[in-house]
């Protein structure tokens, strides 16, 4: 597992209660019942914590934990 | 049964989240064994007024899983756990029942504070972008009924009462209203409030409304003592599950107690004080005993508004002796679980069916020197009467709101 999929993964669990279990690369937020609401409160909290600049209109309910790390690290995060 | 039962609702379920206990049970044990429970709260340290009483031992993410907790306001939370106790007690099922012909009745006054106040420091303080965007559907008023009928599958009505300190009584008035017109089978019904902020806490200060008691939380709320000096402002929420007595009878169900009676009136006299002469308060107290079918000195046990403040306790001490005379043995369970403003209505109904189911009047709390201007029979020990049939419970709210129920033994 990538950091920074560590540190998302720290992110969903302690703020928006999703388990730990659940997350891989190639689940969707969907799948982990996040909705439109929720991840615009993720976004806020990924770029908060983690640095990035990542737009409300970023992350989708098809999009994966894997594609997140990528967009975070083409941002030039690394963790 | 003497008691006229003509459009009548039974109490099948009661959950109360209070100061005095995170469930009925040990809430209904706290009130009777007369123990206070305002105590200073570190969340208001440094402020004029730095006591409450907040609901112990409240885990809201064991209660309603860590992935739902953080999207609801306390008030909420608070509401859905006493929901589902309600519900329990009640033994209805959501998996089973006709969600179509359920409602959802919660009175609330102040939405989601805590919210509001945090998202609107993080406007001023940070930028538009760090605003939640659950802000709005978490700080609203009404989404206490939404999240509640979500939760329980719930597709009839649903819809908050907002009158300020009556509107845990004016949801039970609306909701026997639901279940006796037929466009409900089973209503939940009752009240929340959830507004211990540092804000709300100065705003209710700076109107004077509370007690100022720091040498001795535990003793600031004394209704009807000669020494009170204000209102201690609690958390909470009280939900019943309401059911035509017919309803509850063919499926069995234990009736705690049944709602025989309502009234509600307004003083249109001044925003936060109550009208002096009592005609409002008293306007809704007949019209509950009238739509009851109780006469005035039927009246057994009152379980007051009673707030500790010197304006109400003594205008409502007057009503209650115009109209119910000597009779009745009065408490307000307010010293003990201090002030919960919209849900304090529903969790005393609540406490008063519990009395009529028990036998047993409560103790008012604090009552040390009953103040000379207050003559009534007021409870300063718990005590047991065996003989309850009739009970009323008051409630009056900024705005001039005034509520009555009557209650009667199953």
């Amino acid at each position: 597992m990538s950091a920074i999929q560590t540190q998302l993964t720290t992110l969903l669990v302690t703020h928006l209660g999703v388990p730990a279990e659940r997350i891989e690369p190639e689940i969707t937020y969907q799948d982990l019942g996040l909705d439109s609401l929720a991840l615009i409160e993720f976004t806020m909290i990924v770029n908060r914590e983690l640095g990035t600049e990542v737009g409300d209109d970023q992350l989708l309910a098809e999009t994966t934990i894997g594609e997140t790390v990528e967009l975070i690290e083409s941002q030039g995060v690394r963790a | 049964m003497t008691t006229p039962s003509r459009g009548a609702v039974a109490i099948t379920g009661i959950g109360l989240v209070t100061a005095a206990g995170a469930d009925t049970r040990t809430s209904w044990e706290r009130v009777r064994s007369g123990r206070p429970t305002a105590a200073p709260d570190p969340q208001l340290a440094g402020l004029p007024v730095d006591f409450s009483c907040r609901v112990p031992d409240f885990d809201a993410g064991r209660l309603l899983g860590p992935g739902s907790a953080w999207r609801l306001d306390r008030f909420t939370q608070l509401a859905i756990v006493a929901a589902r106790q309600a519900l329990a007690d009640a033994g209805l099922d959501p998996e089973t029942w006709d969600g179509t012909r359920v409602g959802v009745v919660v009175g609330n006054s102040l939405g989601g504070t805590a919210t509001l106040e945090e998202q609107h420091r993080r406007f001023r303080e940070d930028a538009p972008k760090s605003v939640s965007p659950l802000m709005i559907p978490m700080g609203m008023s009404n989404m206490v009924a939404g999240h509640l009928a979500i939760d329980v599958r719930a597709h009839g009505p649903s819809m908050v009462t907002a009158t300020a300190c009556a509107s845990g009584a004016n949801a039970i008035g609306v909701a026997r209203d639901l279940l006796r017109s037929g466009t409900c089978d089973v209503v939940l019904a009752g009240g929340a409030e959830s507004a211990l902020t540092p804000a709300t806490i100065t705003g209710l200060t700076r109107m004077g409304g509370l007690s100022a008691r720091r040498d001795d939380p535990a003793g600031a709320s004394r209704p009807f003592d000669a020494a009170r000096d204000g209102f201690v402002a609690a958390e909470g929420a009280g939900i019943l599950v309401l059911e035509r007595p017919e309803d509850a009878a063919a499926r069995g169900a234990f009736v705690h107690a049944r709602v025989v009676g309502f009234g509600a009136s307004s003083d249109a006299y001044h925003a936060t004080a109550p009208d002096p002469s009592g005609a409002g308060m008293e306007r809704a107290l007949r019209a509950a005993l009238a739509d009851a079918g109780v006469g005035v000195g039927e009246v057994d046990h009152v379980n007051a508004h009673g707030t500790s403040t010197p304006l109400n306790d003594v205008t409502e001490g007057r009503v209650l002796r115009r109209v119910l005379g000597e009779r009745p043995l009065v408490t307000s369970t307010k010293g003990v679980t201090g002030h919960a403003l919209a849900a304090a209505g529903a969790i005393e109904a609540a406490f008063t069916a519990l009395a009529l189911r028990d036998g047993v009047v409560p103790a008012t709390a604090n009552l040390t020197e009953l103040d000379p201007e207050i003559d009534l029979d007021i409870a300063k020990e718990t005590t047991a009467r065996k003989d309850l049939e009739v009970a009323v419970s008051t409630s009056l709210g900024f705005g001039g709101h005034n509520a009555a129920l009557v209650l009667a033994a199953a």
